[in-house]
C-alpha cells in the first residue's frame, strides 16, 4: 500500500524544471497584459502561445516561454542566428536542400537558401485574398513564421500598452510607441530603459516595475485577478494532473480485484484526478468567460471528463471496476492527447464567433451531445472488455455477465444523451439559424451514429445478434461517434459547423479505425470457431427474448 | 386487430434493423457527396429528392405499424409507445415543413424599405413592363443543356427560351472581334516585376484604371487633331457624356476637333470652342491659360432631323451648364462634361491615327509609334507596356466562361450564367444571361416584354425597413464580434441580431450576412423562415427523449449469453 503511495506522490511531482532559473522581474512581467488575438490575456499565456507557434513546443529547450521570449526580443536583429524556426516538411527539406532530419532553422540560414527565397517571392506575388495553392502552404506557414519571429524581436508584436479609450480599443505595440512622435516620454523612455536593460542583463528589476506603473497610467488596465488566475491556469497543468492521476488509477484497478484497498485507492485516484479535471475546467470557464464547447480541444476534454464522471457514479453504484478501467483508459488517452498536440487540438482560449455567442441552448445542446460521446467512449471501451474476456476467458460466466450489464447501461446513457443532444440541436438550430433541421453534415453523422447504436438495440430483439454481438458492433458503432464528433470538422469539412473545423491527425484515426474493424473481426471469428466446436457437440436451445415488446 | 402477413412484415423489428442500415448507408453516402461536391448536390441526389421522400414513408410506416401491432398497449410498454409515437410525430412534422415551410433570404440597403423575400429557386420572370410578371421555374444545373441537346421553356406570348448551356459558376469575359462596322480596340498589357494586367482598350468606352495610373485609347479624326495628340504635352481634356435615356455614350474630348462633327449615337457633337482656364473678362467667356484650372466647352449637339442646341460645359462647375441657344425640336438628352483631375495621376494614351497607325504618349512627353508584340517603357515604377492586338474595326464579345470554386467558397462564388436564344422574339441571337440580368425583348407578333433570371421571390403582408446596421469588432482584431440590424415594421422598431431573431407575422428573421464595401452601400442579409411544424417536432422531440427513458429506467437489461453470446 506504501508502495503505492510512493509511486502517486512522485506522479504529482513538478513535471519538469526549467533548465535555467527563471529571475523574480521574469515572473513579474508574465503578470502584465496582452491585447492579442481578440482578447486581453497575461504576457505568460502570449509566451506560450508565441513560443509554441514559432518553436512547436511552449517549453523550448526546456526554458520558461516568458524566458524565451524576453531573451528573443533583447536579440533584436540578431535573433535571425538564432536556431529556433520549427520547420518539418520531408518534401521541402529535400527541395531546398536541407538535412532531413534538422527540425530548427536559423531565419538567416533560410533567406540565404535561394529555393527558399524563390517559394518567398511567388507567395508575395499572390493577390490579397488569393488562394495560398497547396503545393506551397507548408512555405506560407513558414514565412509567416519568420516574419512573426522578426516582429517579436522588435517588439512590434508586443501590443501590451492599453488604450486610453477602453479595453476593447486598439492597444499599440511597444514598436508603435517607441516610433510614435506624440507618445507620451515617460512611457517610451519606460520601453526603451526595459529594452537596454534586457540587453545589457543588468538592471531589469527596476525597469521592469517602472514599466509596469508606466503601463497602467497610459489607460483602463484589465483586472490583476484574472491576469493572476489566467497564469495559475497555464502554469498549474490541471488537465496533465488529471491523466497522470487516471492512469494512477488504471494500473491500480488492473492490478486487483474489486472490493480490495487497491482498489479504492485506484478509485480514489480517479476521483482526485476527476476533481483536478474539474478545476481546470472551472478556471477555463471563468477565463474564456463561456462553458467550454466551441473547438475539439475543448470537446476533447470534456468527453474524458463526462467518461470518468458516468464511470465513477456507476462505480458507486455498481463497485464493479469495470467501468472505471475502461472510462480511465478512455480518458488518459484523451486528455494525454490534448496535452500532447497542440498543433491538432490547439489549446489555446479564443474568443468566440458570433454566432455561438451568449447561447443558452447552444451550450445546453453541445454538452449534452459530448457527454453521450462520453458514454460512448465508456461503452467502447467496455466493449473491449467484453471482447477480450470473450478471446481469452469465455467461461468466467459471472464476469461476463456484469461486463455485458455494464456495456449495456453506458450504451443506454449514451443513447439518451445522444438523442436529448441532437433533438436539442434541432432547438437551438431553429432558435439561430431558423429550421429545426436541416440535413447539415454535422446534424447527419450525430443521427448516422444514434442509428448505429439504436440497430444495436433493436437487433438485440431479434435473433440476430446476442451478448456477444452487441459488444462487438458497439465498438464498431463507436466509429459513427468518432465520425460525428472528429471526423465531419476535420476530415469532410462541410457544412455549417465549420467553426470546429481543422486540419491533422486524419491518418492516425483512420489507422485507428482500421485496426477496430480488423479486432472485432478476428474476435468475431475466434469466438463464432469456438461455438461451431462446441454445437457440433451438444445441440442448445436458445434462451427466451427479453423484449420490452412482448 | 387482423394481423396478416404484410402488416407483420411491416411492423417487424428485422425491417426496423434492415432500414437503420439503409438509413446509415444513405446519410453516409450524401454527407460524402457534401464533401465532395456542395450542400446543393447533397440536397438535390438525397435530402430533397422522391426517393428519399419515399424511404422516410417507409420509415414511418414501420414504425407505425409495429406500434399498431402492439395495440392494446400494457403499462410495460409505456416507454416504447411513447418514443415511437414521438418518432411519428417527429415524422409527420417534417413533412409538414416540406409542404409548407418557407426557407428564403432578404436583403435590404441601409435606409431602404422591402418586402421581397428570395427563395432558393431559379425561375424566369416575364411579363409586360410594369405588369405582374410571371415566375417560371429555370433549373438547369442538375441537367445541363448542351448545343446537341437544348432545353425547351415556354416563356409565353409565343416566346420560347431555348438554352443551350449552364454555367454554376460564371465569370464575364469581354473581348473584341473583328467586324464590318466597329470602333478601334487594342489588347496590350502593363507589366512590372510585381503586376500584370491584361486589359483590353477600346475608343469612347471610358478609361481604364490601373492603380494610380490611367490607360486610354483615343482616335485623331485627321491629320491636324494627330498632330495636336502628338506633340508632348497633356493630350487629357476630360470626357463628354451625353445621357440618352439613361444610357451613357461618351467621347474623350481629346477626340473632338474644333468645329468637325463627331457623331456619337444618333447625335452629332462639334465641338467649337475648348476653354482650359476659362473666366469672363469684359463680358466674354476667354481662356486665361493652358492650364485646366476651369475647363469648359462650348459645342453644338444635333440630331438627323436638324433639330440642334448650343451648350456650355463645365466639369468643374456643373451648375453652371447653360443651353446657350436651341432650334427645332427639343433634344431628349443630357450632356455632362466630366474631368476627374487626380493630382500626380500618370496617363498612358494610345493615338489611332485613321491610317492604322498606333502612337503611345506617357503623360505629357511626345509620343512614340508602338510596335505590337514588343515591351516599351512607362518609364513610372519600372512599368512596361505591350499591345500584342490592334482591330482597326472591333465589336464588343461577352462571353462567360466557367470558374472552378474552391469548397466552402460557394457563397462567394460568381453567380451562374445560361446562354439561351429566344424562338418567336426579334431578339433570337445566342445571347448569355446571368442570374439577375433582366432584358427587353420584342416578340415576333409585336409587344415588348421584360424577361429575367433570377430567383423566385415572395412579397410579405408587410414591409420591413433597415434603419442601422452596426459591426462590433473584437479588441484587437479584424474579426466581427457580433452584427445587428435595427429594422421598422409596422411603425414599430426591433433589433436583430445573432442568436435574437424577430418574429412577425408566422416569420422569423434572422441576421444571418452583411455587405459592408467601402464606398458602397451597406446591406444587411436575413434569413427568413417559417415552419408550420415546429410545434410538433418540439412535442415529438420531448415524447422521444421522455420515451427511452422511460424505457431504459423501466425496463431491467438481462444479459443473453445465448447461441451467439459466449459458449455456455
Amino acid at each position: 500500500m506504501s508502495r503505492w503511495f510512493v509511486w502517486l506522490c512522485l506522479l504529482l511531482l513538478p513535471l519538469s524544471g526549467w533548465a535555467e532559473e527563471v529571475p523574480g522581474w521574469a515572473d513579474r512581467f508574465r503578470f502584465l497584459a496582452v491585447q492579442q488575438g481578440g482578447r486581453l490575456k497575461p504576457f505568460d499565456t502570449f509566451a506560450l502561445e508565441t513560443v509554441r507557434y514559432i518553436t512547436g513546443k511552449a517549453e523550448f529547450e526546456k526554458r520558461d516561454p516568458v524566458v524565451t521570449m524576453l531573451q528573443w526580443y533583447a536579440l533584436g536583429d540578431q535573433v535571425a542566428n538564432l536556431p529556433v524556426v520549427e520547420f518539418r516538411n520531408k518534401d521541402w527539406h529535400q527541395k531546398l536542400g536541407l538535412p532531413v532530419d534538422q527540425r530548427y532553422f536559423t531565419a538567416s540560414e533560410l533567406n540565404a537558401n535561394p529555393e527558399f527565397v524563390k517559394a518567398r517571392e511567388e507567395l508575395h506575388k499572390l493577390k490579397p485574398g488569393d488562394k495560398v495553392p497547396n503545393r506551397l502552404s507548408a512555405m506560407n506557414d513558414l514565412v509567416g513564421k519568420m516574419a512573426y519571429l522578426e516582429m517579436i524581436s522588435k517588439g512590434a508584436s508586443w501590443t501590451m500598452v492599453p488604450s486610453p479609450e477602453g479595453l476593447t480599443s486598439q492597444w499599440p505595440s511597444f514598436y508603435e510607441v517607441e516610433n510614435a512622435e506624440n507618445a507620451p516620454p515617460e512611457l517610451k523612455q519606460a520601453i526603451t530603459a526595459f529594452h537596454t536593460a534586457l540587453v545589457k542583463k543588468s538592471g531589469e528589476d527596476k525597469a521592469v516595475n517602472d514599466l509596469a506603473a508606466a503601463l497602467q497610467a497610459v489607460g483602463p488596465y484589465p483586472d490583476g485577478t484574472a491576469l493572476a488566475r489566467e497564469v495559475h491556469y497555464n502554469q498549474f497543468h490541471a488537465f496533465r494532473k488529471a491523466w497522470m492521476l487516471y492512469l494512477f488509477s488504471l494500473v491500480c484497478l488492473l492490478l486487483t480485484t474489486r472490493g480490495t484497498s487497491l482498489y479504492w485507492l485506484g478509485v480514489s485516484g480517479a476521483a482526485g484526478g476527476w476533481a483536478l479535471h474539474a478545476y481546470g475546467f472551472y478556471l477555463r470557464c471563468t477565463i474564456g468567460g463561456r462553458p467550454p464547447v466551441t473547438n475539439m480541444y475543448e470537446s476533447v476534454i470534456w468527453v474524458a471528463f463526462g467518461a470518468i464522471t458516468f464511470a465513477l457514479i456507476f462505480e458507486l453504484l455498481y463497485r464493479q471496476r469495470s467501468y472505471l478501467m475502461a472510462a480511465a483508459t478512455g480518458a488518459v488517452v484523451c486528455l494525454a492527447m490534448a496535452d500532447q498536440l497542440p498543433a491538432v487540438l490547439d489549446p489555446s482560449i479564443r474568443p468566440l464567433m458570433p454566432v455561438l455567442r451568449s447561447n443558452f441552448w447552444l451550450t445546453i445542446h453541445v454538452l449534452t451531445i459530448t457527454l453521450g460521446y462520453a458514454a460512448f467512449l465508456l461503452s467502447m471501451g467496455l466493449g473491449h472488455m467484453v471482447l477480450w474476456k470473450h478471446l481469452s476467458g469465455p467461461d468466467q460466466k459471472e464476469e461476463l455477465n456484469a461486463l455485458h450489464t455494464a456495456l449495456y447501461k453506458a450504451i443506454q446513457v449514451g443513447v439518451v444523451l445522444l438523442a436529448a443532444g441532437t433533438l436539442l440541436g434541432g432547438v437551438w438550430a431553429n432558435y439561430s439559424w431558423g429550421r429545426f433541421w436541416g440535413w447539415d453534415p454535422k446534424e447527419v453523422w450525430a443521427l448516422i451514429a444514434l442509428l448505429g447504436y439504436l440497430a444495436i438495440l433493436h437487433a438485440r430483439f431479434t435473433n440476430w445478434i446476442g451478448a456477444f454481438g452487441i459488444a462487438a458492433w458497439s465498438v464498431l458503432a463507436f466509429q459513427g461517434v468518432l465520425m460525428a464528433w472528429y471526423g465531419v470538422n476535420f476530415v469532410l469539412g462541410a457544412g455549417l459547423h465549420s467553426y470546429g473545423f481543422g486540419t491533422g491527425g486524419g491518418q492516425y484515426v483512420a489507422v485507428y479505425s482500421a485496426l477496430e474493424i480488423a479486432f472485432v473481426g478476428f474476435t468475431a471469428w475466434r469466438v463464432k470457431g469456438r461455438q461451431r466446436d462446441i454445437s457440433a457437440g451438444r445441440n442448445q436451445p436458445r434462451p427466451e427474448n427479453d423484449s420490452p415488446l412482448s | 386487430m387482423k394481423r396478416n402477413k404484410l402488416f407483420k412484415f411491416l411492423a417487424s423489428l428485422k425491417l426496423a434493423v434492415i432500414l437503420f442500415v439503409f438509413f446509415v448507408v444513405i446519410l453516409a453516402s450524401a454527407t460524402y457527396y457534401e464533401s465532395a461536391y456542395d450542400t446543393q448536390t447533397a440536397q438535390h441526389l438525397v435530402y430533397k429528392s422522391p426517393l428519399f421522400a419515399v424511404f422516410l414513408g417507409i420509415f414511418f410506416t414501420n414504425i407505425f405499424c409495429s406500434t399498431a401491432i402492439r395495440y392494446p398497449w400494457s403499462k410495460k410498454q409505456l416507454g416504447f409507445v411513447v418514443t415511437h409515437l414521438g418518432i411519428l410525430v417527429l415524422l409527420a412534422a417534417a413533412a409538414l415543413t416540406m409542404v409548407g415551410g418557407v426557407d428564403a433570404s432578404m436583403i435590404i440597403q441601409e435606409g431602404q424599405t422591402s418586402k421581397r423575400i428570395m427563395l432558393n429557386d431559379p425561375v424566369f420572370f416575364v411579363g409586360r413592363p410594369s405588369q405582374k410578371l410571371n415566375e417560371i421555374p429555370a433549373e438547369f444545373r442538375w441537367t445541363p443543356p448542351s448545343q446537341e441537346r437544348p432545353q425547351r421553356v415556354a416563356l409565353g406570348e409565343g416566346v420560347t427560351a431555348e438554352v443551350v448551356e449552364y454555367l454554376h459558376h460564371a465569370r464575364e469575359n469581354v473581348f473584341y472581334q473583328e467586324a464590318a462596322q466597329g470602333v478601334p480596340a487594342i489588347e496590350m498589357r502593363i507589366f512590372n516585376d510585381r503586376v500584370n494586367q491584361q486589359q483590353w482598350l477600346t475608343a469612347g468606352k471610358g478609361d481604364v484604371q490601373l492603380g494610380p495610373a490611367k490607360i486610354q485609347l483615343l482616335r485623331a479624326g485627321d491629320e491636324a487633331q494627330l498632330k495636336q495628340l502628338l506633340k508632348p504635352g497633356s493630350s487629357q481634356r476630360g470626357e463628354l457624356q451625353l445621357l440618352v435615356a439613361g444610357q451613357p455614350l461618351q467621347v474623350n474630348v481629346s477626340e473632338l476637333s474644333l468645329d468637325k462633327p463627331f457623331s456619337l449615337g444618333e447625335y452629332t457633337v462639334t465641338l467649337r470652342r475648348y476653354l482650359p482656364h476659362a473666366v469672363v473678362q469684359k463680358g466674354e467667356l476667354v481662356s486665361e491659360s493652358d492650364r485646366p484650372v476651369n475647363p469648359c466647352l462650348d459645342l453644338r449637339v444635333a440630331d438627323a432631323k436638324g433639330n440642334s442646341q448650343d451648350w456650355l460645359l463645365f466639369s468643374r462647375l456643373p451648375d453652371l451648364n447653360t443651353r446657350t441657344a436651341s432650334k427645332g425640336e427639343a433634344l431628349p438628352l443630357k450632356l455632362l462634361y466630366n474631368w476627374e483631375q487626380v493630382p500626380d495621376q500618370h496617363v498612358l494614351s494610345f493615338i489611332y491615327e485613321p491610317s492604322g497607325r498606333l502612337w503611345a504618349k506617357v503623360d505629357a512627353k511626345a509620343a512614340m509609334p508602338v510596335e505590337l508584340g514588343k515591351a516599351q517603357a512607362t518609364g513610372w515604377m519600372n512599368l512596361q507596356f505591350e499591345v500584342s492586338k490592334l482591330i482597326p474595326r472591333a465589336v464588343e464579345v461577352r462571353e462567360f466562361v466557367s470558374v472552378e470554386v474552391e469548397k466552402g467558397q460557394e457563397q462567394n462564388a460568381p453567380p451562374p450564367a445560361i446562354r439561351l436564344r429566344l424562338l418567336g422574339a426579334k431578339e433570337n441571337q445566342l445571347r448569355w444571361l446571368e442570374r439577375g440580368d433582366v432584358i427587353q425583348v420584342h416578340t415576333d407578333s409585336g409587344s415588348e416584354l421584360v424577361l429575367g433570371y433570377a430567383y423566385r421571390t415572395l412579397d410579405l403582408d408587410f414591409p420591413v425597413r433597415l434603419k442601422d446596421f452596426q459591426m462590433e469588432m473584437d479588441p484587437g482584431s479584424n474579426s466581427p464580434a457580433a452584427f445587428k440590424s435595427s429594422v421598422e415594421v409596422e411603425g414599430q422598431t426591433y433589433l436583430i441580431q445573432m442568436n435574437e431573431p424577430l418574429v412577425k407575422g408566422g416569420y422569423k428573421f434572422f441576421q444571418s450576412s452583411y455587405s459592408q464595401v467601402p464606398g458602397q452601400p451597406t446591406y444587411s442579409i436575413f434569413t427568413v423562415a417559417k415552419d408550420p411544424g415546429i410545434i410538433m417536432k418540439y412535442v415529438g422531440s420531448i415524447m422521444v427523449v421522455l420515451g427511452i427513458a422511460i424505457m431504459f429506467i423501466t425496463r431491467p437489461y438481462k444479459v443473453n449469453l445465448g447461441r451467439r453470446g459466449a459458449a455456455e
